[in-house]
């Protein structure tokens, strides 16, 4: 419950940028997707299972938000969550960067599924070479902003740093 | 951490099971999730004014660094086409009245009938892969979900989700949009225009499947007079319209000849009516229509062509908004059908500010 109580607010704030500059400030004619980002970067800082929880939850508001059909996001994006996730599996404590690479990767699975997840419920057509422009700076974006959502991703999911001590004997 | 534990499998298993129970509850509609929709807009409400207020600044500062060189590109090139459309809209408003008396006259109800809502669009879509826009209007204002929306040009898409106070747009370049069309095209002069000599308001026979209008141009010579003037007479005659003399401007040319002979010239300008069903591609990418008869639109339908919302009871826009002109037309391997690209009227839909919800409610009963 307590991911829950912390991922809704920051959810709402994050949706609100989404829906408003970041559809007009496109890059390369691409949406940047913030949302999408957080779903990874939560993932990447609190693990596969945390982070396809989480991707699942911001991914339920997105589609609430946009008129996506409900539930093809949250599929999406919890795979995002899941797929940058398993940076934990490398490492228990990853450096920033390799979080921040984990995180990026995860986000381009997420991006390259939305057409997939669409195609799947009858909705074809998205498969254009625009993919080849969309994924990059989707990604790219996600890499930026890691360094400041993982550590957001990791606090919205309960989960703390773990901190290694020396153990005297 | 293994890879595929008990625990991962049964987080992963959930996930997938209930994404696939939203997204068929969604699918087949579902009054809780629109409800919830609309809690979730009105609780987003907030926070989308706030951000909007912050970031107006820095996306002007945005738009001003990357989009000025188009801007000022594209306020060059519209002011030329200002310039060239400026005749053509004189001509253009003439015939949109004669069309309205028509109309009147045959008591049918044109697309400019039905009471309308103005409203701004507040946001693109958030996705890349939805051609979609937000307004500011909602159910308050009178829409519902399939209205067609217009802007200056003609048709730019459908409303898809309503809540209160704002609706979701999707836009006709979107490959889930789909409208039934028709396409109006002026049938080629095979033969020469017949010379008939007859009263100007001569009855013409006509093709009960198409629409004929008949140009009439009668050049009368009459007694010399001093201002020397020609008779020219314009009618417009439909297969249903009694003969009538209809825009009649008399000028009389000079003349030695006692007699009045009289010339009329009936160029035919058939139009061919083809239904079809039109769908987005994406951006930047032209509008696909295909035919409802394959083979009926086998050399018929060209370039140039008009494309208009078809109407009918089962569809969702009245008929006549004009949609676009035909730019292309390719044939299908392995298929007769034809691939006719069509071009929109409504110009560059990712740069929408205002729009018009035609309140209409298609008339399912056919009555």
């Amino acid at each position: 419950m307590g991911p829950l109580v912390r991922l809704f607010p920051v959810g709402l704030c994050v949706l609100a940028m989404q829906r408003t500059f970041l559809s007009e400030m496109k890059v390369f004619g691409v949406v940047l997707q913030i949302v999408l980002a957080l779903a990874a970067a939560a993932g990447a800082g609190a693990g596969p299972e945390r982070g396809a929880i989480g991707g699942f939850t911001l991914g339920l508001m997105y589609d609430l938000a946009t008129g996506s059909p409900l539930g093809l996001t949250a599929l999406v994006y919890a795979l995002a969550g899941f797929v940058a996730g398993y940076v934990l599996t490398l490492t228990p404590s990853p450096q920033w960067w390799l979080a921040s690479i984990f995180t990026a990767i995860g986000a381009a699975v997420g991006e390259t599924a939305v057409p997939v997840a669409r195609t799947l419920i009858g909705q074809d057509g998205w498969f254009t070479s625009r993919l080849f422009t969309i994924v990059p700076v989707v990604s790219g974006f996600a890499l930026l902003v890691s360094p400041l959502f993982v550590p957001l991703g990791r606090w919205c999911m309960c989960v703390k740093r773990p901190k290694w001590k020396a153990i005297r004997e | 951490m293994a890879l595929y534990s008990m625990g991962r499998r049964r987080v992963i298993a959930l996930l997938v099971l209930t994404s696939i129970l939203l997204v068929t509850l969604d699918q087949r509609g579902s009054a809780i999730i629109d409800r919830t929709r609309s809690l979730m807009s009105l609780i987003l409400e907030p926070f989308d004014a706030a951000a909007r207020v912050i970031s107006r600044p820095v996306v002007n500062a945005w738009k001003g660094v990357t989009e000025y060189d188009d801007l000022v590109r594209e306020n060059e090139r519209l002011q030329e086409e200002i310039d060239s459309q400026r005749g053509a809209e004189i001509v253009a408003r003439a015939a949109i009245l004669e069309y309205q008396e028509l109309l009147t006259l045959n008591r049918l109800l044109g697309s400019s009938s039905y009471p309308t809502a103005t409203a701004q669009v507040q946001g693109d879509s958030p996705s890349n892969f939805q051609y979609t826009v937000e307004i500011d209007k909602g159910s308050v204002d009178g829409i519902a979900v399939g209205m067609p929306v217009v802007n200056g040009g003609g048709l730019v898409g459908k409303i898809t989700r309503v809540t209160p106070n704002s609706s979701i747009v999707l836009l006709i370049v979107d490959p889930d949009f789909s409208i039934g069309a028709k396409v109006l095209t002026e049938a080629e002069q095979v033969t020469p225009a017949p010379l008939i000599t007859a009263s100007p308001t001569g009855g013409i026979s006509l093709n009960p499947d198409t629409t004929t209008t008949s140009s009439t141009t009668t050049t009368v010579a009459a007694e010399p007079t001093d201002s020397g003037t020609t008779t020219t007479i314009d009618s417009v005659q439909g297969p249903l319209d009694p003969p009538v003399n209809a825009g009649t401007t008399t000028t009389t040319a000079p003349s030695t000849d006692s007699t009045v002979a009289t010339t009329t010239t009936v160029p035919p300008v058939e139009i061919i009516r083809e239904t079809g069903t039109l769908s987005g591609q994406g951006a930047n990418l032209p509008l696909v229509l295909r035919f409802v008869d394959d083979s009926s639109s086998q050399g018929r339908v060209k370039v140039g062509s008009t494309v208009q919302t078809a109407g009918g009871t089962q569809s969702i826009a009245p008929a006549g908004l004009p949609i676009g002109e035909i730019t292309a037309i390719r044939q299908q391997s392995g298929s007769r059908a034809q691939l006719v690209e069509v071009r929109s009227s409504a110009g560059d839909l990712s740069k929408l500010n205002f729009v018009r919800v035609i309140l209409y409610v298609p008339n399912t009963s056919g009555g």
